[in-house]
């Protein structure tokens, strides 16, 4: 009797695959979290001892400003302005489970589960679109 | 270099770890705990603390799933399925949050906080009274009548492995209209609120969907993440993360919660756990006080 039981039944082939997949697309989640951790941890380093453009400008004791929008976000990654770098890291952790969501799509399809890419699919639409729509809210 | 900026991140930094902390301790989610003290105490906006606390939510939720997963215990499809309806809960909550008053909000997180701590002093009542709770009915049953159609309809139905019983249980989904209307209501806290909602999520699915304890609260902690980055996106969109305040709260809070999760459950004792009860349900007070309107 195997410890910690998984069920010991005929290995159905199929199924197994796809449970390793499910498993792969699982670890996505904690890997995202690392990378996105180093990335805000860096730009928060480089904060400290590069101060960032508003910063320079207005001084440490004013408010600092950051990027607030996507496209300033890339603008200011370009000067490797450090305040551009945390927000990567911060898009980077909000992309990882949508990510995941996105390679559950392929695992569904690429196990035939029509119904289910389907629903997973609609789960993707639903978060771009919530995010478009924080755009124009902006 | 001690610009009150400085200072205000350190700080910002310490009091994540212990909200991590205490949240991975007490079964809480951290957001729970980081909103009020970045509202109440350090004056923050509401909106820039659930920004930075649904970031943190991410964060320590996304570290975890995995186990879940690889136990067998999270159902994927449930939690897909379901997902539909806390995204879209998670949308409407942030959108709302823009145009709530600020008092609205704290009352709303006030009633959210004191009713996530139900489960967190029921378990510490058990643990003066030992009662296992027998497992239900339906799940002893193997083809149990009880399938509700749409569960058969989405494949719904699971099997798990429960080493405690020793034996594989089937179990069968019920009242799934219901359940994913409660899901909305989890994705709309989460998304007004900055928080992860498992207890919303563990309750729609364990009590009124009928799913097994452990695999609800499995795939709970399976489907926070995704809900979580619907309110961070669109948060995101519109500005409302400063990353001054949610990068320290994102690593204090994933930190916190490693160590908790490691170190802290061999030296808690259960007054410690009552402490920690009192203090956040001082804190859920302090909320409802603001949002009446009232400043301590």
């Amino acid at each position: 009797m195997k410890r910690h039981g998984k069920p010991s039944r005929q290995p159905h082939t199929k199924e197994d695959s796809s449970r390793r997949t499910e498993l792969m697309i699982s670890s996505i989640l904690r890997y995202g979290v690392t990378l996105s951790a180093m990335v805000i941890a860096l730009g928060m380093i480089l904060l400290f001892f590069r101060g960032n453009s508003a910063s320079k400008a207005l001084g440490m004791s004013a408010v600092l400003q950051y990027p607030h929008s996507l496209g300033a976000m890339l603008r200011g990654l370009q000067s490797l302005d450090p305040s551009a770098i945390v927000e990567l890291g911060l898009a980077l952790l909000i992309a990882t489970p949508v990510l995941r969501v996105a390679s559950s799509i392929v695992a569904f399809a690429w196990s035939g589960d029509r119904l289910y890419t389907i629903i997973t699919l609609l789960v993707l639409i639903l978060l771009v679109a919530g995010m478009v729509l924080g755009y124009g809210a902006g | 270099m001690m610009s009150p900026l400085v200072i205000q991140f350190f700080l910002l930094l310490g009091v994540s770890v212990l909200a991590g902390g205490i949240g991975s301790l007490m079964g809480l989610g951290g957001g729970m705990i980081i909103v009020p003290v970045m509202t109440l105490f350090m004056g923050i906006d509401f909106r820039i603390a659930a920004g930075a606390s649904i970031i943190a939510v991410i964060a320590t939720s996304s570290g975890a799933a995995a186990a879940y997963v690889r136990d067998r215990l999270a159902n994927i499809r449930v939690g897909m399925f379901l997902e539909i309806f806390t995204v879209l809960g998670a949308i409407s909550g942030a959108m709302l949050v823009g145009i709530l008053n600020a008092r609205v909000l704290y009352l709303l997180f006030a009633l959210v906080m004191l009713y996530s701590l139900l489960p967190t002093s029921g378990k510490i009542l058990r643990e003066f009274r030992p009662r296992p709770s027998p497992p239900r009915e339906a799940d002893l049953s193997a083809g149990s009548v009880r399938t509700d159609k749409i569960a058969r309809l989405l494949s719904l139905d699971d099997e798990y492995y429960d080493p405690t019983l020793d034996k594989t249980v089937f179990y069968h989904l019920r009242r799934v209209p219901l359940g994913a209307g409660i899901m909305y209501m989890a994705g709309l806290a989460s998304g007004l609120l900055g928080i992860g909602s498992g207890a919303f999520k563990v309750l729609a699915m364990d009590s009124v969907m009928e799913m097994p304890i452990k695999c609800s609260t499995a795939t709970s902690n399976f489907m926070i993440g995704v809900t979580a980055a619907a309110s961070a996106g669109i948060y995101f969109s519109r500005g409302d993360i400063d990353p001054f305040v949610a990068a320290p709260v994102a690593l204090g809070v994933l930190a916190g919660s490693f160590i908790g999760a490691r170190l802290l459950p061999k030296i808690a004792g259960i007054w410690i756990r009552i402490g920690f009860l009192a203090v956040i349900a001082l804190i859920g007070v302090q909320m409802l006080l603001k949002g009446c309107g009232v400043s301590l």
